[in-house]
Protein backbone atom coordinates (compact mmCIF):
# COMPACT_ATOMS: atom_id res chain seq x y z
CA UNK A 1 0.00 0.00 0.00
CA UNK A 2 1.29 3.42 -0.95
CA UNK A 3 0.94 6.36 1.33
CA UNK A 4 -1.86 8.51 0.25
CA UNK A 5 0.13 11.71 -0.32
CA UNK A 6 -2.70 13.91 0.78
CA UNK A 7 -3.12 11.91 3.97
CA UNK A 8 0.58 12.07 4.74
CA UNK A 9 0.39 15.80 4.27
CA UNK A 10 -2.56 15.98 6.67
CA UNK A 11 -0.78 13.95 9.31
CA UNK A 12 2.33 16.10 9.04
CA UNK A 13 0.25 19.20 9.37
CA UNK A 14 -1.33 17.79 12.48
CA UNK A 15 2.11 16.94 13.78
CA UNK A 16 3.44 20.47 13.39
CA UNK A 17 0.36 21.77 15.09
CA UNK A 18 1.00 19.35 17.94
CA UNK A 19 4.66 20.32 18.16
CA UNK A 20 3.79 23.96 18.37
CA UNK A 21 3.20 23.74 22.10
CA UNK A 22 6.15 24.71 24.27
CA UNK A 23 6.77 25.29 27.90
CA UNK A 24 7.63 28.86 28.76
CA UNK A 25 10.95 29.82 30.31
CA UNK A 26 9.14 30.26 33.59
CA UNK A 27 7.56 26.82 33.41
CA UNK A 28 10.93 25.29 32.67
CA UNK A 29 12.36 27.04 35.70
CA UNK A 30 9.73 25.45 37.89
CA UNK A 31 10.45 22.04 36.35
CA UNK A 32 14.06 22.52 37.39
CA UNK A 33 12.95 23.56 40.85
CA UNK A 34 10.81 20.45 41.06
CA UNK A 35 13.78 18.27 40.16
CA UNK A 36 15.80 19.90 42.92
CA UNK A 37 12.95 19.50 45.40
CA UNK A 38 12.49 15.83 44.53
CA UNK A 39 16.19 15.21 45.00
CA UNK A 40 16.13 16.91 48.35
CA UNK A 41 13.10 14.93 49.44
CA UNK A 42 14.86 11.75 48.40
CA UNK A 43 17.99 12.64 50.42
CA UNK A 44 15.99 13.90 53.36
CA UNK A 45 14.22 10.55 53.50
CA UNK A 46 17.63 8.99 53.92
CA UNK A 47 18.80 11.20 56.73
CA UNK A 48 15.63 11.37 58.68
CA UNK A 49 17.00 8.95 61.28
CA UNK A 50 18.26 11.48 63.74
CA UNK A 51 16.05 14.44 63.25
CA UNK A 52 12.76 12.66 63.54
CA UNK A 53 10.94 13.73 66.64
CA UNK A 54 8.18 12.05 68.41
CA UNK A 55 4.74 13.49 68.76
CA UNK A 56 1.61 11.80 69.88
CA UNK A 57 -0.59 10.74 67.01
CA UNK A 58 -3.68 9.57 68.73
CA UNK A 59 -5.93 9.65 65.69
CA UNK A 60 -3.61 7.40 63.76
CA UNK A 61 -3.57 4.74 66.40
CA UNK A 62 -7.24 3.99 66.01
CA UNK A 63 -6.67 2.84 62.46
CA UNK A 64 -4.32 0.13 63.59
CA UNK A 65 -5.26 -3.42 64.38
CA UNK A 66 -3.86 -4.59 67.67
CA UNK A 67 -4.03 -8.17 68.77
CA UNK A 68 -4.71 -8.68 72.43
CA UNK A 69 -1.86 -9.52 74.72
CA UNK A 70 -3.14 -13.02 75.06
CA UNK A 71 -1.86 -14.02 71.64
CA UNK A 72 0.58 -16.96 71.48
CA UNK A 73 3.33 -14.61 70.37
CA UNK A 74 2.97 -12.60 73.54
CA UNK A 75 2.76 -15.62 75.75
CA UNK A 76 5.98 -16.79 74.21
CA UNK A 77 7.64 -13.44 74.62
CA UNK A 78 6.67 -13.26 78.27
CA UNK A 79 8.75 -16.31 79.03
CA UNK A 80 11.84 -14.49 77.87
CA UNK A 81 11.62 -11.44 80.04
CA UNK A 82 15.07 -10.32 80.97
CA UNK A 83 15.13 -9.70 84.67
CA UNK A 84 17.28 -6.75 85.52
CA UNK A 85 18.50 -7.18 89.00
CA UNK A 86 15.82 -6.79 91.58
CA UNK A 87 14.74 -3.33 90.70
CA UNK A 88 13.82 -3.08 87.10
CA UNK A 89 12.93 -5.07 84.10
CA UNK A 90 11.87 -4.53 80.54
CA UNK A 91 8.88 -6.49 79.44
CA UNK A 92 7.19 -6.87 76.14
CA UNK A 93 4.14 -4.79 76.64
CA UNK A 94 2.45 -5.46 73.36
CA UNK A 95 3.39 -7.86 70.64
CA UNK A 96 1.69 -8.60 67.39
CA UNK A 97 2.27 -9.66 63.86
CA UNK A 98 0.22 -8.88 60.86
CA UNK A 99 0.82 -10.32 57.46
CA UNK A 100 -0.96 -9.66 54.21
CA UNK A 101 0.01 -10.71 50.69
CA UNK A 102 2.53 -7.98 50.33
CA UNK A 103 3.20 -6.53 53.75
CA UNK A 104 4.44 -7.96 57.00
CA UNK A 105 4.30 -5.99 60.22
CA UNK A 106 5.99 -7.37 63.28
CA UNK A 107 5.93 -5.43 66.51
CA UNK A 108 7.29 -5.90 70.02
CA UNK A 109 6.66 -2.82 72.05
CA UNK A 110 8.65 -2.82 75.28
CA UNK A 111 7.64 -1.39 78.57
CA UNK A 112 9.78 -0.57 81.57
CA UNK A 113 8.77 -1.97 84.89
CA UNK A 114 10.46 -0.43 87.90
CA UNK A 115 9.90 -2.33 91.08
CA UNK A 116 9.45 0.62 93.34
CA UNK A 117 6.59 2.13 95.21
CA UNK A 118 6.74 5.50 93.62
CA UNK A 119 8.60 6.34 90.45
CA UNK A 120 7.43 9.93 90.11
CA UNK A 121 5.41 8.86 87.12
CA UNK A 122 8.66 8.37 85.24
CA UNK A 123 7.97 4.88 83.98
CA UNK A 124 4.46 5.81 82.97
CA UNK A 125 5.77 8.73 80.97
CA UNK A 126 8.49 6.67 79.34
CA UNK A 127 6.16 3.82 78.58
CA UNK A 128 3.59 6.10 77.09
CA UNK A 129 6.24 7.73 74.95
CA UNK A 130 7.57 4.41 73.76
CA UNK A 131 4.12 3.17 72.99
CA UNK A 132 3.11 6.28 71.09
CA UNK A 133 6.33 6.34 69.11
CA UNK A 134 6.04 2.71 68.12
CA UNK A 135 2.48 3.12 67.01
CA UNK A 136 3.21 6.31 65.15
CA UNK A 137 6.15 4.76 63.41
CA UNK A 138 4.12 1.74 62.39
CA UNK A 139 1.35 3.82 60.95
CA UNK A 140 3.77 6.01 59.08
CA UNK A 141 5.69 3.00 57.83
CA UNK A 142 2.51 1.43 56.53
CA UNK A 143 1.58 4.68 54.79
CA UNK A 144 5.07 4.84 53.29
CA UNK A 145 4.79 1.26 52.09
CA UNK A 146 1.40 2.01 50.54
CA UNK A 147 2.72 5.10 48.81
CA UNK A 148 5.65 3.10 47.58
CA UNK A 149 3.32 0.41 46.26
CA UNK A 150 1.21 2.99 44.50
CA UNK A 151 4.24 4.61 42.92
CA UNK A 152 5.69 1.24 42.01
CA UNK A 153 2.52 0.12 40.27
CA UNK A 154 1.96 3.54 38.72
CA UNK A 155 5.41 3.52 37.18
CA UNK A 156 5.11 0.20 35.45
CA UNK A 157 5.68 -2.42 38.14
CA UNK A 158 3.38 -5.42 38.22
CA UNK A 159 1.59 -6.80 41.26
CA UNK A 160 3.80 -9.92 41.16
CA UNK A 161 6.97 -7.85 41.06
CA UNK A 162 5.66 -5.84 43.96
CA UNK A 163 4.91 -8.86 46.09
CA UNK A 164 8.44 -10.11 45.47
CA UNK A 165 9.67 -7.11 47.48
CA UNK A 166 8.60 -8.75 50.77
CA UNK A 167 8.05 -5.49 52.55
CA UNK A 168 8.57 -5.84 56.27
CA UNK A 169 8.07 -3.36 59.06
CA UNK A 170 9.62 -4.28 62.38
CA UNK A 171 9.54 -2.69 65.79
CA UNK A 172 11.66 -4.31 68.46
CA UNK A 173 13.90 -3.48 71.38
CA UNK A 174 17.37 -4.32 72.55
CA UNK A 175 18.82 -4.13 76.03
CA UNK A 176 22.23 -2.53 75.91
CA UNK A 177 23.22 -2.93 79.53
CA UNK A 178 21.79 -3.52 82.95
CA UNK A 179 23.20 -3.07 86.44
CA UNK A 180 21.78 -2.38 89.85
CA UNK A 181 22.11 1.31 89.08
CA UNK A 182 21.00 1.81 85.54
CA UNK A 183 19.13 0.35 82.66
CA UNK A 184 19.96 1.16 79.06
CA UNK A 185 18.01 -0.04 76.09
CA UNK A 186 17.01 0.94 72.58
CA UNK A 187 13.77 0.76 70.68
CA UNK A 188 14.38 -0.03 67.04
CA UNK A 189 11.97 0.65 64.24
CA UNK A 190 12.86 -0.34 60.73
CA UNK A 191 11.58 -1.03 57.25
CA UNK A 192 13.49 -3.55 55.21
CA UNK A 193 13.11 -1.58 51.98
CA UNK A 194 13.80 1.93 53.11
CA UNK A 195 16.79 2.27 55.41
CA UNK A 196 16.38 6.03 55.39
CA UNK A 197 13.42 6.00 57.70
CA UNK A 198 14.84 3.57 60.21
CA UNK A 199 14.69 4.94 63.68
CA UNK A 200 16.42 4.04 66.90
CA UNK A 201 15.52 5.59 70.20
CA UNK A 202 17.73 5.39 73.26
CA UNK A 203 16.57 5.11 76.84
CA UNK A 204 18.93 5.35 79.78
CA UNK A 205 17.32 5.15 83.15
CA UNK A 206 18.85 5.79 86.54
CA UNK A 207 17.13 3.13 88.61
CA UNK A 208 18.23 4.40 92.01
CA UNK A 209 17.07 7.95 91.44
CA UNK A 210 14.30 7.12 89.04
CA UNK A 211 15.23 9.55 86.36
CA UNK A 212 16.53 9.68 82.80
CA UNK A 213 20.32 9.78 82.69
CA UNK A 214 21.88 12.70 80.84
CA UNK A 215 25.46 13.02 79.66
CA UNK A 216 25.90 15.75 82.22
CA UNK A 217 24.96 13.31 85.00
CA UNK A 218 27.79 11.02 83.99
CA UNK A 219 30.48 13.40 82.80
CA UNK A 220 29.82 16.56 84.78
CA UNK A 221 29.27 20.16 83.78
CA UNK A 222 31.92 20.26 81.10
CA UNK A 223 30.50 17.25 79.34
CA UNK A 224 30.19 18.97 75.94
CA UNK A 225 33.89 19.78 75.72
CA UNK A 226 34.88 16.42 77.15
CA UNK A 227 32.81 14.53 74.62
CA UNK A 228 33.83 16.68 71.65
CA UNK A 229 37.52 16.40 72.48
CA UNK A 230 37.26 12.67 72.93
CA UNK A 231 35.37 12.16 69.67
CA UNK A 232 37.76 14.37 67.69
CA UNK A 233 40.71 12.42 69.01
CA UNK A 234 39.02 9.13 68.21
CA UNK A 235 38.13 10.30 64.70
CA UNK A 236 41.80 11.13 64.10
CA UNK A 237 42.94 7.76 65.37
CA UNK A 238 40.33 5.85 63.41
CA UNK A 239 41.00 7.85 60.25
CA UNK A 240 44.63 6.82 60.56
CA UNK A 241 43.40 3.23 60.71
CA UNK A 242 41.61 3.71 57.41
CA UNK A 243 38.08 4.50 58.56
CA UNK A 244 36.31 7.20 56.54
CA UNK A 245 34.62 10.19 58.15
CA UNK A 246 33.20 13.25 56.47
CA UNK A 247 35.00 16.51 57.16
CA UNK A 248 32.98 19.22 58.92
CA UNK A 249 32.64 20.95 55.50
CA UNK A 250 31.14 17.78 54.04
CA UNK A 251 28.62 17.62 56.85
CA UNK A 252 30.73 15.59 59.24
CA UNK A 253 31.21 15.88 63.00
CA UNK A 254 31.17 19.41 64.38
CA UNK A 255 30.19 18.79 67.96
CA UNK A 256 27.49 17.15 70.00
CA UNK A 257 24.12 18.70 70.62
CA UNK A 258 21.20 18.18 72.94
CA UNK A 259 19.88 15.56 70.59
CA UNK A 260 23.02 13.47 70.50
CA UNK A 261 22.15 9.85 71.14
CA UNK A 262 23.94 7.56 73.51
CA UNK A 263 23.56 4.38 75.46
CA UNK A 264 25.38 3.05 78.51
CA UNK A 265 27.69 0.12 78.15
CA UNK A 266 28.13 -2.45 80.87
CA UNK A 267 31.18 -0.58 82.21
CA UNK A 268 28.98 2.44 82.85
CA UNK A 269 30.55 4.55 80.12
CA UNK A 270 28.35 6.45 77.70
CA UNK A 271 28.64 5.38 74.08
CA UNK A 272 27.77 8.16 71.65
CA UNK A 273 26.00 6.97 68.53
CA UNK A 274 25.71 8.70 65.18
CA UNK A 275 23.19 7.44 62.70
CA UNK A 276 23.99 6.19 59.26
CA UNK A 277 25.05 9.11 57.00
CA UNK A 278 25.21 11.48 59.93
CA UNK A 279 28.96 11.98 60.09
CA UNK A 280 30.29 9.32 57.73
CA UNK A 281 29.34 7.62 54.45
CA UNK A 282 26.47 5.16 54.58
CA UNK A 283 28.86 2.25 54.21
CA UNK A 284 30.05 2.88 57.77
CA UNK A 285 26.55 2.34 59.12
CA UNK A 286 26.07 3.67 62.62
CA UNK A 287 29.21 5.09 64.16
CA UNK A 288 29.89 4.75 67.89
CA UNK A 289 32.33 6.39 70.30
CA UNK A 290 32.82 5.21 73.84
CA UNK A 291 33.59 8.10 76.16
CA UNK A 292 35.62 6.91 79.13
CA UNK A 293 34.99 8.72 82.36
CA UNK B 1 23.98 6.86 47.83
CA UNK B 2 24.96 3.90 45.69
CA UNK B 3 26.78 4.61 42.48
CA UNK B 4 24.18 2.79 40.44
CA UNK B 5 21.37 4.84 41.96
CA UNK B 6 23.23 8.07 41.44
CA UNK B 7 23.75 7.21 37.78
CA UNK B 8 20.10 6.32 37.32
CA UNK B 9 19.05 9.60 38.90
CA UNK B 10 21.43 11.60 36.72
CA UNK B 11 20.27 9.76 33.63
CA UNK B 12 16.63 10.50 34.45
CA UNK B 13 17.37 14.14 35.17
CA UNK B 14 19.12 14.48 31.79
CA UNK B 15 16.19 12.91 29.96
CA UNK B 16 13.70 15.13 31.78
CA UNK B 17 15.60 18.29 30.92
CA UNK B 18 15.96 17.22 27.32
CA UNK B 19 12.35 16.18 26.75
CA UNK B 20 10.16 18.28 29.02
CA UNK B 21 8.50 19.88 25.99
CA UNK B 22 7.51 16.47 24.66
CA UNK B 23 5.77 15.55 27.89
CA UNK B 24 4.16 18.95 28.00
CA UNK B 25 2.65 18.77 24.53
CA UNK B 26 1.53 15.20 25.08
CA UNK B 27 -0.21 16.30 28.26
CA UNK B 28 -1.63 19.37 26.56
CA UNK B 29 -3.12 17.29 23.75
CA UNK B 30 -5.26 15.65 26.42
CA UNK B 31 -5.99 18.50 28.79
CA UNK B 32 -6.25 21.36 26.23
CA UNK B 33 -5.29 23.47 29.16
CA UNK B 34 -1.86 24.82 29.97
CA UNK B 35 -2.11 24.84 33.73
CA UNK B 36 -3.21 21.19 33.89
CA UNK B 37 -0.57 20.16 31.39
CA UNK B 38 2.07 21.83 33.52
CA UNK B 39 0.78 20.12 36.66
CA UNK B 40 1.05 16.77 34.93
CA UNK B 41 4.63 17.38 33.89
CA UNK B 42 5.55 18.66 37.35
CA UNK B 43 4.05 15.64 39.10
CA UNK B 44 5.67 13.28 36.63
CA UNK B 45 9.06 14.94 37.03
CA UNK B 46 8.79 14.77 40.81
CA UNK B 47 7.91 11.08 40.83
CA UNK B 48 10.54 10.16 38.27
CA UNK B 49 13.31 11.66 40.42
CA UNK B 50 11.91 10.47 43.74
CA UNK B 51 11.59 6.87 42.57
CA UNK B 52 14.61 6.82 40.27
CA UNK B 53 16.22 4.14 42.48
CA UNK B 54 13.50 1.72 41.47
CA UNK B 55 14.50 1.89 37.81
CA UNK B 56 16.47 -1.32 37.30
CA UNK B 57 17.82 -0.64 33.85
CA UNK B 58 18.71 2.87 32.62
CA UNK B 59 18.10 1.65 29.06
CA UNK B 60 14.39 1.79 29.87
CA UNK B 61 14.53 5.27 31.39
CA UNK B 62 12.92 6.96 28.40
CA UNK B 63 9.95 4.66 28.17
CA UNK B 64 9.68 4.56 31.97
CA UNK B 65 9.30 8.34 32.14
CA UNK B 66 6.75 8.34 29.33
CA UNK B 67 4.82 5.77 31.27
CA UNK B 68 4.86 7.91 34.40
CA UNK B 69 3.68 10.91 32.39
CA UNK B 70 0.88 8.98 30.70
CA UNK B 71 -0.26 7.68 34.07
CA UNK B 72 -0.37 11.25 35.32
CA UNK B 73 -2.34 12.28 32.23
CA UNK B 74 -4.85 9.45 32.62
CA UNK B 75 -5.15 10.22 36.32
CA UNK B 76 -5.92 13.85 35.50
CA UNK B 77 -8.53 12.84 32.92
CA UNK B 78 -10.25 10.72 35.52
CA UNK B 79 -10.42 13.69 37.88
CA UNK B 80 -11.64 16.01 35.14
CA UNK B 81 -14.31 13.58 34.05
CA UNK B 82 -15.55 13.57 37.59
CA UNK B 83 -15.68 17.33 37.87
CA UNK B 84 -16.05 19.38 34.72
CA UNK B 85 -16.82 17.55 31.55
CA UNK B 86 -18.36 20.60 29.93
CA UNK B 87 -15.38 22.87 30.38
CA UNK B 88 -13.21 20.38 28.59
CA UNK B 89 -15.46 20.08 25.58
CA UNK B 90 -15.65 23.83 25.27
CA UNK B 91 -11.92 24.26 25.36
CA UNK B 92 -11.25 21.58 22.78
CA UNK B 93 -12.41 23.60 19.83
CA UNK B 94 -10.45 26.71 20.61
CA UNK B 95 -6.93 26.11 19.45
CA UNK B 96 -7.64 24.18 16.28
CA UNK B 97 -7.67 27.04 13.85
CA UNK B 98 -5.05 25.75 11.48
CA UNK B 99 -5.20 21.99 11.57
CA UNK B 100 -7.79 19.89 9.81
CA UNK B 101 -10.73 20.09 12.17
CA UNK B 102 -12.16 16.70 11.29
CA UNK B 103 -8.84 15.02 11.84
CA UNK B 104 -8.40 16.62 15.22
CA UNK B 105 -11.93 15.79 16.20
CA UNK B 106 -11.31 12.19 15.26
CA UNK B 107 -8.13 12.15 17.32
CA UNK B 108 -9.84 13.63 20.34
CA UNK B 109 -12.75 11.25 20.16
CA UNK B 110 -10.53 8.16 20.35
CA UNK B 111 -9.97 6.19 23.52
CA UNK B 112 -7.11 7.69 25.52
CA UNK B 113 -4.90 4.72 24.71
CA UNK B 114 -5.55 4.78 20.96
CA UNK B 115 -4.83 8.47 20.95
CA UNK B 116 -1.56 7.93 22.81
CA UNK B 117 -0.49 5.34 20.24
CA UNK B 118 -1.17 7.68 17.31
CA UNK B 119 0.60 10.59 18.97
CA UNK B 120 3.62 8.68 20.16
CA UNK B 121 4.02 6.90 16.84
CA UNK B 122 3.36 9.71 14.39
CA UNK B 123 4.20 12.83 16.35
CA UNK B 124 7.06 11.59 18.51
CA UNK B 125 8.36 8.91 16.11
CA UNK B 126 8.61 6.24 18.77
CA UNK B 127 8.96 2.58 17.84
CA UNK B 128 5.98 0.29 18.16
CA UNK B 129 7.93 -1.81 20.65
CA UNK B 130 8.66 1.23 22.83
CA UNK B 131 5.02 2.27 22.76
CA UNK B 132 4.12 -1.26 23.80
CA UNK B 133 6.40 -0.86 26.81
CA UNK B 134 5.02 2.53 27.70
CA UNK B 135 1.43 1.33 27.67
CA UNK B 136 2.24 -2.06 29.15
CA UNK B 137 0.64 -3.88 26.24
CA UNK B 138 1.99 -6.24 23.62
CA UNK B 139 3.07 -5.17 20.17
CA UNK B 140 0.02 -6.62 18.42
CA UNK B 141 -2.35 -4.68 20.62
CA UNK B 142 -0.48 -1.50 19.77
CA UNK B 143 -0.69 -2.29 16.06
CA UNK B 144 -4.41 -2.85 16.20
CA UNK B 145 -4.84 0.40 18.16
CA UNK B 146 -2.86 2.12 15.44
CA UNK B 147 -5.00 0.67 12.63
CA UNK B 148 -8.15 1.54 14.45
CA UNK B 149 -6.96 5.09 15.03
CA UNK B 150 -5.97 5.67 11.43
CA UNK B 151 -9.26 4.26 10.25
CA UNK B 152 -11.10 6.66 12.47
CA UNK B 153 -9.06 9.51 11.05
CA UNK B 154 -9.79 8.15 7.57
CA UNK B 155 -6.14 8.19 6.68
CA UNK B 156 -4.38 5.79 4.34
CA UNK B 157 -0.77 5.47 5.26
CA UNK B 158 1.63 2.76 4.21
CA UNK B 159 2.65 -0.11 6.44
CA UNK B 160 6.29 0.71 5.91
CA UNK B 161 5.81 4.13 7.39
CA UNK B 162 3.72 2.83 10.22
CA UNK B 163 5.87 0.02 11.52
CA UNK B 164 9.41 1.13 10.93
CA UNK B 165 11.10 3.66 13.09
Amino acid sequence: MEDNKQDLEKMNQLKSEYENKHMTEKQLESVKATIAAAKQEKRRGRRKVIIQRCSVAVAAIAAFVILPNTSPVVANAMQNIPVLGKLARVVTFRSYEEETDDLKVSVNIPSVDLIAEDTNGLTDAINQEIYDCCEEYCNEAITRAEEYREAFLATGGTQEEWEAHHIEITVDYEIKSQTEDFLSFTVNCYENWNSGSNETRYYNIDIQNEKIITLEDILGEDYVDAVNTSIQTQIQERTADGEVFWTPEEGGFTGISEDTKFYMNQAGNPVIVFGKYEIAPGSSGEVEFEITK
Amino acid sequence: MKKKNRQAEQCIEDILLENYDKYYRLAYSYTHNEADAEDIVQNGVYKAILYSDSLENPAYAKTWIYRIMLNEIFEMLKKQRDTSLEDMVLETGKEDRYADIDLLKALNSMSKEDKAVIELRYFEDLKISDIAQILGENVNTIKSRLYRGLKKMKLELSDAWKWEA
